[in-house]
């Protein structure tokens, strides 16, 4: 670990929130927008940047021209995998947690998607797609399924919905938990054979919305009306059960807080104590 | 002098109207398309957020990921604003414009080469670095001469700004969207040669 000091006052610091970005869906940055802009508001930083690995500006541009000495930088992935592991440290630079860059020392945060708060976003999502009085009666009869993309390029891709479903398993708010993938066993498509509940709460386990959460996982689900044109009502009837359909865990309220506490973990990790409240 | 302090310093140098890429600055600070009428009929943006992505899509509503692609959206306008929140304005527009414009005069910032942008590359783009000059040179031709506002300085070619302007967009790296179009031209030619 270096010795480099680094900074308490988060005045004097910069926090760049790194995502994916697309170079043909618009959609796939708004969480990074929108949560920056959150953040920016806040005014705990001297300044809050987006950046993206498919879009401008670029992860090595951004960490060249901020002029902060102090940079946290915030991985907006929902798991420790490729991208923030390989592409992020060798676009921006990163060598470590901390990284001594000439006159700039870089704290490289954990992905957001790591922390254990998103199971909690999940859950108030939840609760608010359905009637509060109803909650409490349905949820112990309802069913979870946590659907992620999965990658067999990969094997650390499925480690953060595990962590969640376990999470939220352990928590016996519902009958069932699940995790389910389009691109891995278990399949999305073959739900219907693993669960037997009569309710149903799936939620798209992504970053941002876009093909897989609007089109590809309903479709394969069975939700017969498209999510992209227009809002639908819930529950959607499939084949006899009661399906609520949750927006993609990246743009769920309260995302800015876990970014946040991604920041303060990595204070706290190196021996910091964050004194900012937000 | 910081980055704001030489911007301050700059604009009370040099008074609206001005001009940088497709925008125009006018008195107040106000900031608005260069072939619009600063008036009332304008839309009035109200934030950054809103600012970043209202331009995110072309007239005809699509996404468009080159931000000085020429063509920004007409119709709009931001403000009023002090030079700070003019300089936070031109940058969510074009990322890092000025930022890159006074560090390259003040020469702690400089353009990188397609070597080093291809070199460092451990995904998908990496196959690029097999016919880097050639691609690089094509997709130059194709991407930024024709597409891009942006004078690019790490290409060895010479461009001639598009539009006049009173802060020049400069490109200093291949861009995002340029590995994307050096990829797909590199496949391409791999295709027809294997034919």
């Amino acid at each position: 670990m270096s010795s480099f000091p680094h900074a308490i006052d988060w005045s004097k610091a910069s926090l760049v929130l790194a995502g994916h970005g697309s170079l043909y869906n618009s959609e796939a940055a708004l969480p990074v927008y929108i949560n920056a802009e959150k953040i920016r508001n806040k005014k705990l930083f001297e300044n809050v940047y987006e950046t993206f690995w498919k879009e401008e500006p670029s992860f090595h541009q951004t960490l060249l021209s901020i002029p902060s000495s102090f940079i946290y930088v915030v991985p907006f992935f929902l798991s420790h995998g490729f991208f923030t592991a390989k592409v992020i440290p060798a676009e921006m630079g990163i060598e470590g947690p901390m990284t001594r860059m000439g006159k700039k020392m870089v704290h490289y945060c954990r992905a957001v998607g790591e922390n254990p708060r998103v199971s909690e976003l999940i859950i108030e999502a939840i609760n608010r797609a359905i009637d509060f009085k109803m909650a409490s009666s349905i949820l112990s009869e309802s069913a979870l399924l946590l659907v992620s993309h999965g990658t067999k390029k990969n094997v650390h891709s499925k480690e953060t919905t595990y962590l969640h479903w376990n999470i939220l398993q352990q928590k016996g708010i519902f009958k069932e938990c699940h995790v389910f993938f389009l691109e891995e066993e278990p399949r999305i498509s073959s739900w219907k054979e693993y669960v037997r509940s009569k309710y149903i709460f799936a939620v798209p386990f992504f970053i941002s919305e876009g093909d897989h959460s609007y089109v590809d996982v309903p479709k394969l689900m069975g939700i017969k009306k498209s999510l992209r044109t227009s809002p639908i009502s819930y529950p959607q009837d499939v084949e006899g059960r009661y399906v609520w359909y949750t927006k993609a865990v990246g743009t769920m309220e309260g995302m800015e807080q876990v970014i946040l506490e991604q920041v303060v973990a990595f204070d706290e990790s190196f021996g910091k104590v964050a004194k900012v409240a937000f | 002098m910081n980055l704001l302090e030489k911007w301050q310093k700059w604009l009370s140098e040099n008074p609206p109207p001005l001009y940088i890429g497709e925008l125009q600055i006018a008195e107040g600070y106000w900031i608005y398309n260069r072939k619009d009428q600063l008036n009332d009929s304008l839309l009035c943006l109200t934030s950054l957020l809103d600012l970043k992505l209202y331009l995110r899509q072309d007239e005809r509503g699509h996404y468009r990921p080159l931000k000085a692609e020429m063509g920004i959206l007409r119709g709009w306008k931001y403000g009023p604003v002090d030079f700070k929140g003019l300089f936070y304005a031109i940058e969510a527009i074009y990322p890092f414009a000025l930022t890159h414009w006074f560090g390259l005069k003040a020469r702690i910032i400089g353009p990188v080469s397609f070597q080093k942008t291809i070199g460092r590359q451990i995904g998908m783009y990496k196959v690029i670095e097999k016919e880097a000059d050639f691609l690089a040179d094509r997709t130059v031709e194709a991407l930024c001469r024709v597409k891009c506002l942006r004078q690019n300085l790490w290409h060895g070619s010479y461009s001639e700004p598009k539009e006049e302007a009173s802060i020049p967009l400069v490109c200093l790296e291949a861009c995002p969207l340029f590995l994307e179009h050096s990829r797909k031209l590199f496949f391409k030619k791999t295709t027809t040669l294997s034919k």
